[in-house]
């Protein structure tokens, strides 16, 4: 039995990367990118560059700028294309039009054939013909400029050490240097880390330093030497602050430095000193110093301001040479797993499904929880009521066979199957909700305002009062399906030798129904198991939607509406995994139940 | 063919036995022929329209400029039927003469029809085609008309109903059923007319747009399954005959499709594609094989064992030709008893998406668009009741010939 | 004047917010005996409103159509968040309601400014106290008192580029900025513990408006630190403070200075707010306000007509009429109301597109637009055309400029002229551009959930018909029409905006909007001419040059019609009649519940 179940248990794992894969396909296929519509949700169009800024961040975060399956950004050489990007950045709106006029006559130059070329490789909508158009030239202009930003913004840190080639290069001219540092700061949204995280590492010191050395490189001359007794109450007061265990204290106290002693907090987070010392000072200096260094310029800057900017970009490479060149058992490790698809199947495996898309944040496991409470009791109520009624239906029309009783019964069930749930639920509220006929039942939710106040019985009451009409939706199609197959499945029984061995034999017929074929009757019943913890987790959309009732049917339409995809995707998985296991419980009771039926009998045909 | 008739008369013979399923049958013809015949049963385009000495036959050049691509095959089916029908009794004339079956002849028959469809289709397609389609004929409102030419005697001869399935009445919104309107309103011959069913929105007739509506369900129930059961009969077989890899690969396949709650998998893919009812006939197409698939692999894995099997082998008969001309014709009759079930389901799918705001294009007519207007404030309570009847009666026809296929063909159900 | 325009999504479900609705007049008073306020300070026990007094456990019953995106006053963009806010959060100055010119002093008690509004300089109230609120593991937070450290936060967490409120910081932004140390237009500092200066850049109309009530002041004790009470970071431009304040734990909980206090939100079904008894201002008159979710507009609809919310939006005309005629309006139990909402409704083309780039082709499309039709037939009356891209009524709408007459002749005849000639006789016109043919056809997007939008559509489709244009109405779901949108991946698009008193024209008609992927400018709609004049009035201080400017910018807009202006139509509703002085203003929400009042208590419990 259990090398069954584990044979089992190993089938699975094929399946689930099939539903992994299909879930990705699903994501795939929405229109533009999942992030685009939360920046904005709810009614505001964004307005700004800046809103790019944010959604290529989180964009980042969410590994959604990594290649979906196969990653060969660390395999390519992209010096050449920043180098391009790097001209059209450094170029002014005329230029960019003056440019663009002669790559439209198709010049011989290799250069410009080129930038033709990387122009076309951009797709700007209509590009041919708006270059031919010189009416077109302006508005091509800032299309260019804006997509080979987008360009730099999707090459992220892969265009770093080429632009960094291109910075540290002597013979680079002065405006394709200025370019180059544009297209870094598209490229690199976060460069430096001023300050410890929460908890300081030694491994954060190196960044950091990196940081503000080159800051205090640049304005140590604009802080006095501090006189000796002001030094030692700075020392005392840094070992104070370093000693804080509150950290909300220590908070307070930073408040209460005076700016001009930041040199003393430089010297000190630069020299030998403790990692609890260098954390308080690079929190003093970041509290005081809002734009430590200079990472964009004008595009008319002068030679020396390119330099020091050249050089900031340098504190920011050089600590990180060995993130932007790998080795290359790493970058074949890249290849494969560091890619939209495999940070997917991560997520899902470890069962770690993040927080939602949306605006909360909330995390989705508690989602799916809160949801997973409202549902399931109704699912389980409409299964009792599913059970309770269908199965002695079905047998009491299939003991009478042919009788009025049958054909009524039978008639009614059939009518019952053909009703849409949904239809059902709409001429119910039609019906006995909205007040135009009749209002027995309230139109929407599942509990009055203000129930939470109520005794229990009275709250039990109030939530049996709401619940009545789903529940008859949601039972009413099933039970006709069910009641209809317990009916032939007896009648199945009832035509076996054994009963009739039984009836021969003089057995009274209550106990031939209800001890021998009963018991056989059942076991078919059973495989419907297999639909019920799914039906309890999945809930049903339509008619939680029809009555505002805030299940899993529910979060699943909002998560679909909202484009809320980490949830989309934690609940097709979950789903999915709920039906396997409910496959497998089924047959293994199937086994149970039935002496018949054996493991070695059953395996791959189930 | 020789393979299958026997079974085919058995079960026919069965059928026949089943008074609610040939009911069903009977109803199911009707359906269609309201389906095809909409617009001779309601369109706001007079059959004859004179005035002033000018005559127009709005009606007819209209048959050939629908806006859904739908209607304009439901169109052709219109135009097809007279010629089929002359062609089929003087055919069938000469069929007895020659004492060929009656299965056959139906047959014939039936691929006759879908023939001409074909070929008018095809025909009409070309716009320099269609008869003269100037734009009075595609856009024919009688007050347009009777602007250019002052006020004259106009006689116009319009259909049963005199309503078009996108005609707006601003007059006329919301009306209920019974509404006809006050003599005072009228500015168009068709205006004095009652709305039978009452009116929506923007005034569209409801009876009209139930009428219309018929082409769009029946279309994407038909279509849908047509297409996964393609789709299911095929891999079913593949996996079935070939079993090993090709089975373990497809077993899985089906079991991970299958693992999706189907109507939630729809719903996602509609709506991150977005709306269209093509789309929709796809996606259920796409989302319904698997079911269909299991049933029929596991009816090829018990054919296969049959010795006819073995004997195509022995003669040399190509693996296609084993599963397609010898298996599959036994082994269909899972799928076919899945299909009229399959009908009812794909229909109640598009109305519940299309309740959800998925459905087909505005304003194309839909029973499930309706619905959603009905859902929309319940005051209109013909919005919900109509439809509702409407879908409870097809599906129910459908089920009906489901029960009565499945009874006819599992002699184990057989009671 | 949080932040100055929305896009409208449903027919108005926006308004829905701030609904009220009568008691059932069969309830007993004597089911609430006069007893002592359960809890509460003297405050409330002392006030009177219209001579009223309140009663103990007197609920406000409203309803929001769906769940808010989050509750942090900053990170929130939409309408429904921004409804609850407005109860618990304060800004430092009040646009004032009756005189929506002037601000009234709120969390500030005074300010001054230069004569050029580059530096403001603002003092706090003194003694206002934040609400009480627990961390995740159930501690308590100190008691705090508000003062300029909040709002140098709140600001900082505005300016940093990684906190999600690009909605607000886009209004401190400088537009030539190069890096970080010009990025923003504005600086603020805390003086004193009650005093804060805020120095503009540069001068800048809305200084006023965008310094004293650009958004919600958010506690500095509550937002800055995590989970365990510890601070998230101690930079708060870092990413890693962004982060923090991203996914925030109170992301899901309100603290304000405001009236009410923010007690539970249970998604999907409620969020309540009760009283604060200790608020600076006179206290609100309702023990609290319950609003409940309710999705489906109808049944908020039904719910309002069967005394069951305080005050409800009834979006749908039809609904309006209908509602009429119910028992309880007619029996005087619930007051139906109608009233002025700042907004319009458009159908806007995009321009990028060859088809829209013919003026001529947008002029006929306006012509065959049965406006007229449309607001007696849809909207029974309760709407008015208008003209040009401003508030009908609003100093700057300039009423000399005629809406576009419905006449489809002329239609036909400018389309004749402008060379779109049915040449293939499918019955659709097309023309020559760019040496392709093109025909008259072109997709409008509509909003799939709003009926009202669907009927516009279908009308316009039937009539663009009658002169040989073909519209083809793709309906689409809300987050799926904003990201086609923001990609100019329409062809024509029916919308709403929704307006603030003053309103800056650059995000919606400036050309340096036109080609940003994410701007409002969504229609890409480029005028030299415009953009010279909204530049010049983002720099003029001056009233009346700025109603100048104002009306020469409507004009202009007219002349090109980049929008088919549709109409501003009234916000319908009702509200309970046990509600007393329920009045109406000019700007959103339109209505002002802190001066209501009632005779009837409403118990939470249900009967």
């Amino acid at each position: 039995m259990w090398t069954y179940i584990l044979r089992r248990l190993l089938l699975m794992i094929p399946t689930l990367f099939g539903v992994t894969i299909v879930s990705f396909c699903i994501m795939q296929l929405a229109p533009g990118d999942p992030l685009l519509n939360q920046l904005g949700s709810g009614g505001m169009a964004g307005q700004s560059s800046q809103t790019r800024e944010a959604f290529l961040l989180q964009k980042r975060d969410l590994h959604l700028d990594k290649p979906l399956v196969l990653n060969l950004h660390y395999f390519r050489d992209y010096r050449q294309p920043v180098n391009i990007a790097a001209w059209f950045l450094s170029r002014s709106d005329a230029q960019l039009q003056a440019e663009l006029a002669e790559l439209a006559q198709d010049p011989k130059d290799p250069a410009q054939r080129q930038r033709l070329h990387f122009l076309r490789k951009l797709e700007i909508p209509d590009f041919a013909r708006r270059l031919a158009d010189p009416q077109q030239r302006a508005s091509l202009a800032a299309a260019a400029r804006a997509l080979v930003q987008v360009y730099c913004e999707d090459l992220g840190e892969h265009g770093v050490p080429a632009a960094m080639a291109l910075l540290q290069t002597p013979a680079t001219p002065l405006d394709l240097r200025i370019g180059a540092i544009h297209a870094l700061n598209h490229m690199v949204v976060d460069p430096f880390v001023y300050t410890y995280s929460r908890t300081p590492t030694e491994a954060e010191t190196a960044r950091i330093l990196a940081a503000w050395s080159r800051w205090w490189e640049l304005s140590k001359g604009k802080y006095p030497p501090i006189d000796t007794p002001h030094r030692q109450e700075l020392v005392q007061r840094l070992a104070d602050l370093a000693a804080e265990k509150s950290r909300s204290r220590l908070f307070e106290e930073l408040g209460y430095l005076d700016p001009k002693d930041m040199g003393f907090f430089a010297e000190r987070l630069l020299g030998p000193s403790t990692l609890e010392e260098r954390f308080v000072a690079s929190l003093a200096l970041r509290s005081y110093i809002p734009y430590p260094l200079q990472l964009d310029l004008p595009a008319d800057a002068s030679a020396e301001m390119v330099a020091t900017v050249t050089a900031n970009w340098l504190a920011h490479y050089q600590p990180r040479l060995a993130e932007y060149h790998p080795g290359l058992l790493r970058k074949c490790w890249y290849l494969v797993s560091d890619t939209q698809y495999a940070h997917m199947v991560w997520r899902l495996v470890t069962f770690n499904f993040g927080r939602s898309a949306l605006k909360t944040r909330e995390p989705v496991s508690q989602k799916i929880w809160d949801a997973v409470i409202v549902s399931a009791p109704l699912m389980v109520m409409a299964e009792l009521v599913i059970y309770l009624v269908a199965v002695p239906l079905g047998i009491v029309c299939a003991v009478h066979r042919a009788g009025w009783t049958d054909r009524l019964v039978s008639l009614g069930l059939f009518l019952l199957y053909s009703i849409p749930p949904f239809v059902a639920g709409m001429l119910f509220l039609l019906f006995f909700c909205y007040g135009d006929y009749l209002r027995w039942f309230p139109m929407f939710g599942l509990h009055s305002p203000g129930a939470e106040q109520l005794p229990f019985w009275d709250y039990a009451l109030d939530y049996l009062w709401h619940a009545v009409l789903p529940i008859t939706c949601l039972s009413l199609f099933s039970l006709a399906g069910m009641a209809m197959y317990s009916r032939t499945s007896m009648l199945d029984v009832i035509r076996q030798d054994y009963i009739r061995t039984a009836r021969a034999k003089g057995v009274a017929e209550s106990k031939v129904i209800f001890k021998h074929a009963l018991r056989n009757a059942l076991i078919p019943i059973v495989t419907l198991f297999s639909s019920f913890l799914p039906a309890m987790l999945g809930g049903s959309v339509l008619i939680e939607y029809l009555f505002g009732i805030p299940g899993m049917g529910r979060l699943s339409w909002a998560s679909i509406e909202q484009k809320d995809f980490p949830t989309l995707m934690a609940l097709i998985y979950v789903d999915a995994i709920v039906v396997m296991i409910s496959i497998l419980l089924t047959d293994l009771m199937y086994v149970f139940v039935d002496p018949r039926i054996s493991f070695g009998a059953q395996g791959e045909s189930k | 063919m020789s393979a299958g008739e026997g079974f085919l008369d058995i079960v026919w013979a069965q059928f026949k036995k089943n008074r609610f399923a040939l009911a069903a049958l009977a109803v199911i013809g009707p359906l269609f022929l309201v389906a095809i015949f909409a617009p001779l049963l309601a369109s706001n385009q007079p059959l004859v329209y004179q005035q002033g000495g000018e005559t127009l036959y709005p009606w007819f050049r209209a048959l050939f400029n629908p806006d859904e691509p739908v209607d304009f095959v439901f169109n052709m089916a219109l135009l097809a039927t007279f010629p089929w029908l002359a062609g089929t009794l003087l055919l069938n004339w000469l069929w007895k003469r020659r004492h060929t079956p009656g299965r056959v002849r139906v047959l014939r028959s039936a691929g006759l029809f879908l023939l001409l469809l074909a070929a008018l289709c095809a025909l009409f397609s070309f716009p320099a085609l269609r008869p003269d389609n100037r734009y009075r004929a595609r856009t024919f409102t009688e007050e347009q008309f009777q602007a250019r030419t002052a006020r004259q005697e106009v006689t116009a001869i319009y259909p049963l109903i005199p309503f078009g399935p996108t005609e707006q009445d601003l007059d006329a919104i919301y009306m209920p059923p019974g509404h006809a309107k006050d003599p005072a309103l009228q500015r168009k011959s068709n205006d004095g007319s009652t709305h039978w069913l009452g009116t929506d929105n923007t005034g569209h007739d409801v009876l009209t747009q139930m009428i219309y509506g018929t082409r769009i369900s029946l279309t994407v129930g038909f279509v849908a399954v047509s297409l996964y059961i393609t789709i299911g009969v095929v891999i079913g077989a593949l996996a079935g005959y070939f079993g090993g890899l090709v089975d373990i690969v497809i077993c899985r396949l089906i079991e991970v499709v299958m693992l999706f709650p189907s109507f939630f998998l729809i719903l996602t893919l509609v709506a991150l594609i977005g709306p269209s009812i093509y789309i929709i006939m796809a996606v259920i197409g796409i989302t319904g094989w698997p079911t269909i698939a299991r049933l029929t692999r596991g009816e090829v894995l018990k054919q296969r064992t049959i010795d006819y099997v073995a004997a195509a082998q022995a003669l040399g008969a190509s693996h296609p030709r084993i599963i397609f001309r010898h298996i599959l014709v036994n082994a269909l009759s899972p799928a076919l008893v899945a299909a009229p079930f399959g009908v009812a389901g794909a229909i109640i799918t598009e109305a519940g998406l299309s309740l959800l705001g998925f459905g087909v294009r505005p304003p194309t007519p839909s029973w499930g668009t309706l619905l959603r207007l009905g859902s929309d404030n319940y005051h209109y309570w013909w919005l919900v009741v109509i439809p509702s009847l409407a879908m409870f009666f097809t599906v129910t026809i459908f089920n009906l010939i489901g029960n009565g296929l499945r009874d006819a063909m599992d002699p184990r159900l057989r009671v | 004047m949080k932040r100055s325009l929305f896009l409208i999504v449903a027919a108005l479900c926006l308004s829905a917010f701030p609904g009220c609705r009568p008691a059932e007049s069969d309830r007993p008073d004597k089911e609430n005996p006069t007893q002592a306020p359960a809890k509460g300070g003297d405050a409330a026990a002392k006030l009177t409103l219209g001579g009223v007094k309140p009663a103990p456990n007197d609920y406000l019953v409203l309803g929001y159509p769906q769940d808010p995106d989050t509750l942090n006053g900053i990170t929130s963009s939409d309408t429904v968040s921004e409804a609850f806010s407005r109860w618990v959060y304060e800004t430092l100055a009040n646009q004032d309601y009756k005189n929506p010119d002037k601000l009234e002093p709120a969390l500030a008690e005074k300010w001054e400014f230069d004569a050029d509004k580059l530096e403001f300089t603002i003092h706090l109230r003194k003694g206002v106290k934040w609400h009480p609120m627990r961390l995740p593991n159930g501690k308590l937070l100190p008691e705090t008192e508000f003062t300029s450290r909040d709002v140098t936060f709140s600001f900082d967490c505005v300016l940093n580029k990684h906190v999600e409120a690009a909605h607000i910081r886009s209004y401190y932004e400088n537009p030539a900025a190069t890096g970080d140390a010009d990025r923003y237009r504005v600086r603020v500092r805390a003086v004193d513990k009650y005093t804060v200066k805020v120095q503009w850049t540069e001068p800048y109309f809305l200084a006023a408006e965008f310094t004293l009530g650009g958004f919600g002041i958010i506690p500095r004790h509550v937002y800055s630190v995590d989970a365990s009470g510890e601070p998230i970071s101690f930079d708060f431009t870092s990413k890693e403070f962004a982060d923090g304040f991203n996914n925030h734990w109170a992301n899901k909980l309100m603290c304000g200075t405001g009236p009410l206090i923010f007690k539970e939100w249970t998604r999907e079904q409620r969020l309540v707010l009760e009283r604060n008894e200790n608020y600076w201002g006179a206290p609100f008159y309702f023990s609290g306000v319950l609003y409940r979710c309710i999705s489906n507009p109808n049944t908020a609809t039904q719910l309002l007509l069967q005394n069951e919310l305080d005050f409800a939006a009834i979006s749908e005309k039809d609904q309006f009429l209908q509602s009429k005629n119910n028992a309880n309006v007619v029996a005087g139990k619930v007051r139906l109301v109608d009233y002025a909402y700042p907004g319009y409704r458009y159908l806007g083309y995009n321009l990028q597109r060859d088809l829209f780039k013919d003026k001529a082709f947008r002029m006929a499309l306006a012509h065959a637009m049965p406006v007229q039709k449309v607001i007696d037939e849809v909207f029974k009356k309760l709407a008015e055309p208008l003209s040009g891209p401003f508030q009908p009524g609003s100093t700057a709408y300039d009423a000399s400029i005629q809406p576009i007459p419905y006449n489809l002749d002329r239609a036909r005849q400018i389309l004749d002229e402008a060379g779109w000639k049915d040449t293939d006789g499918d019955g659709i016109r097309d023309k020559q551009l760019n040496g392709k043919r093109v025909p008259a056809r072109f997709d409008l997007m509509i909003y799939s959930d709003a009926p009202a939008y669907r009927t516009i559509a279908e009308i316009f489709k039937e009539e663009t018909r009658k002169i040989g244009v073909e519209v083809l109405i793709s309906p689409a779901k809300w987050a799926l029409m904003l990201q086609k949108l923001r990609k100019r991946e329409f062809d024509a698009a029916m919308l709403g905006w929704a307006l603030s008193w003053k309103m800056d024209p650059y995000q919606i008609w400036h050309s340096s909007q036109a080609e940003m992927p994410d701007s409002s400018n969504h229609v890409a709609y480029k005028n030299p001419e415009v953009d010279k004049l909204i530049e010049q009035l983002r720099k003029t201080m001056d009233d009346k040059k700025q109603i100048e400017i104002y009306h020469k910018i409507h004009r202009l807009i007219h002349d090109d019609q980049p929008y088919l202006f549709l109409f501003v139509d009234r916000a319908t509703g009702g509200h309970d009649a046990r509600l007393e002085n329920v009045q109406f203003y000019k700007i959103r929400p339109c209505v002002d519940s802190r001066e209501w009042h009632s005779r009837t208590p409403r118990t939470l419990a249900p009967n």
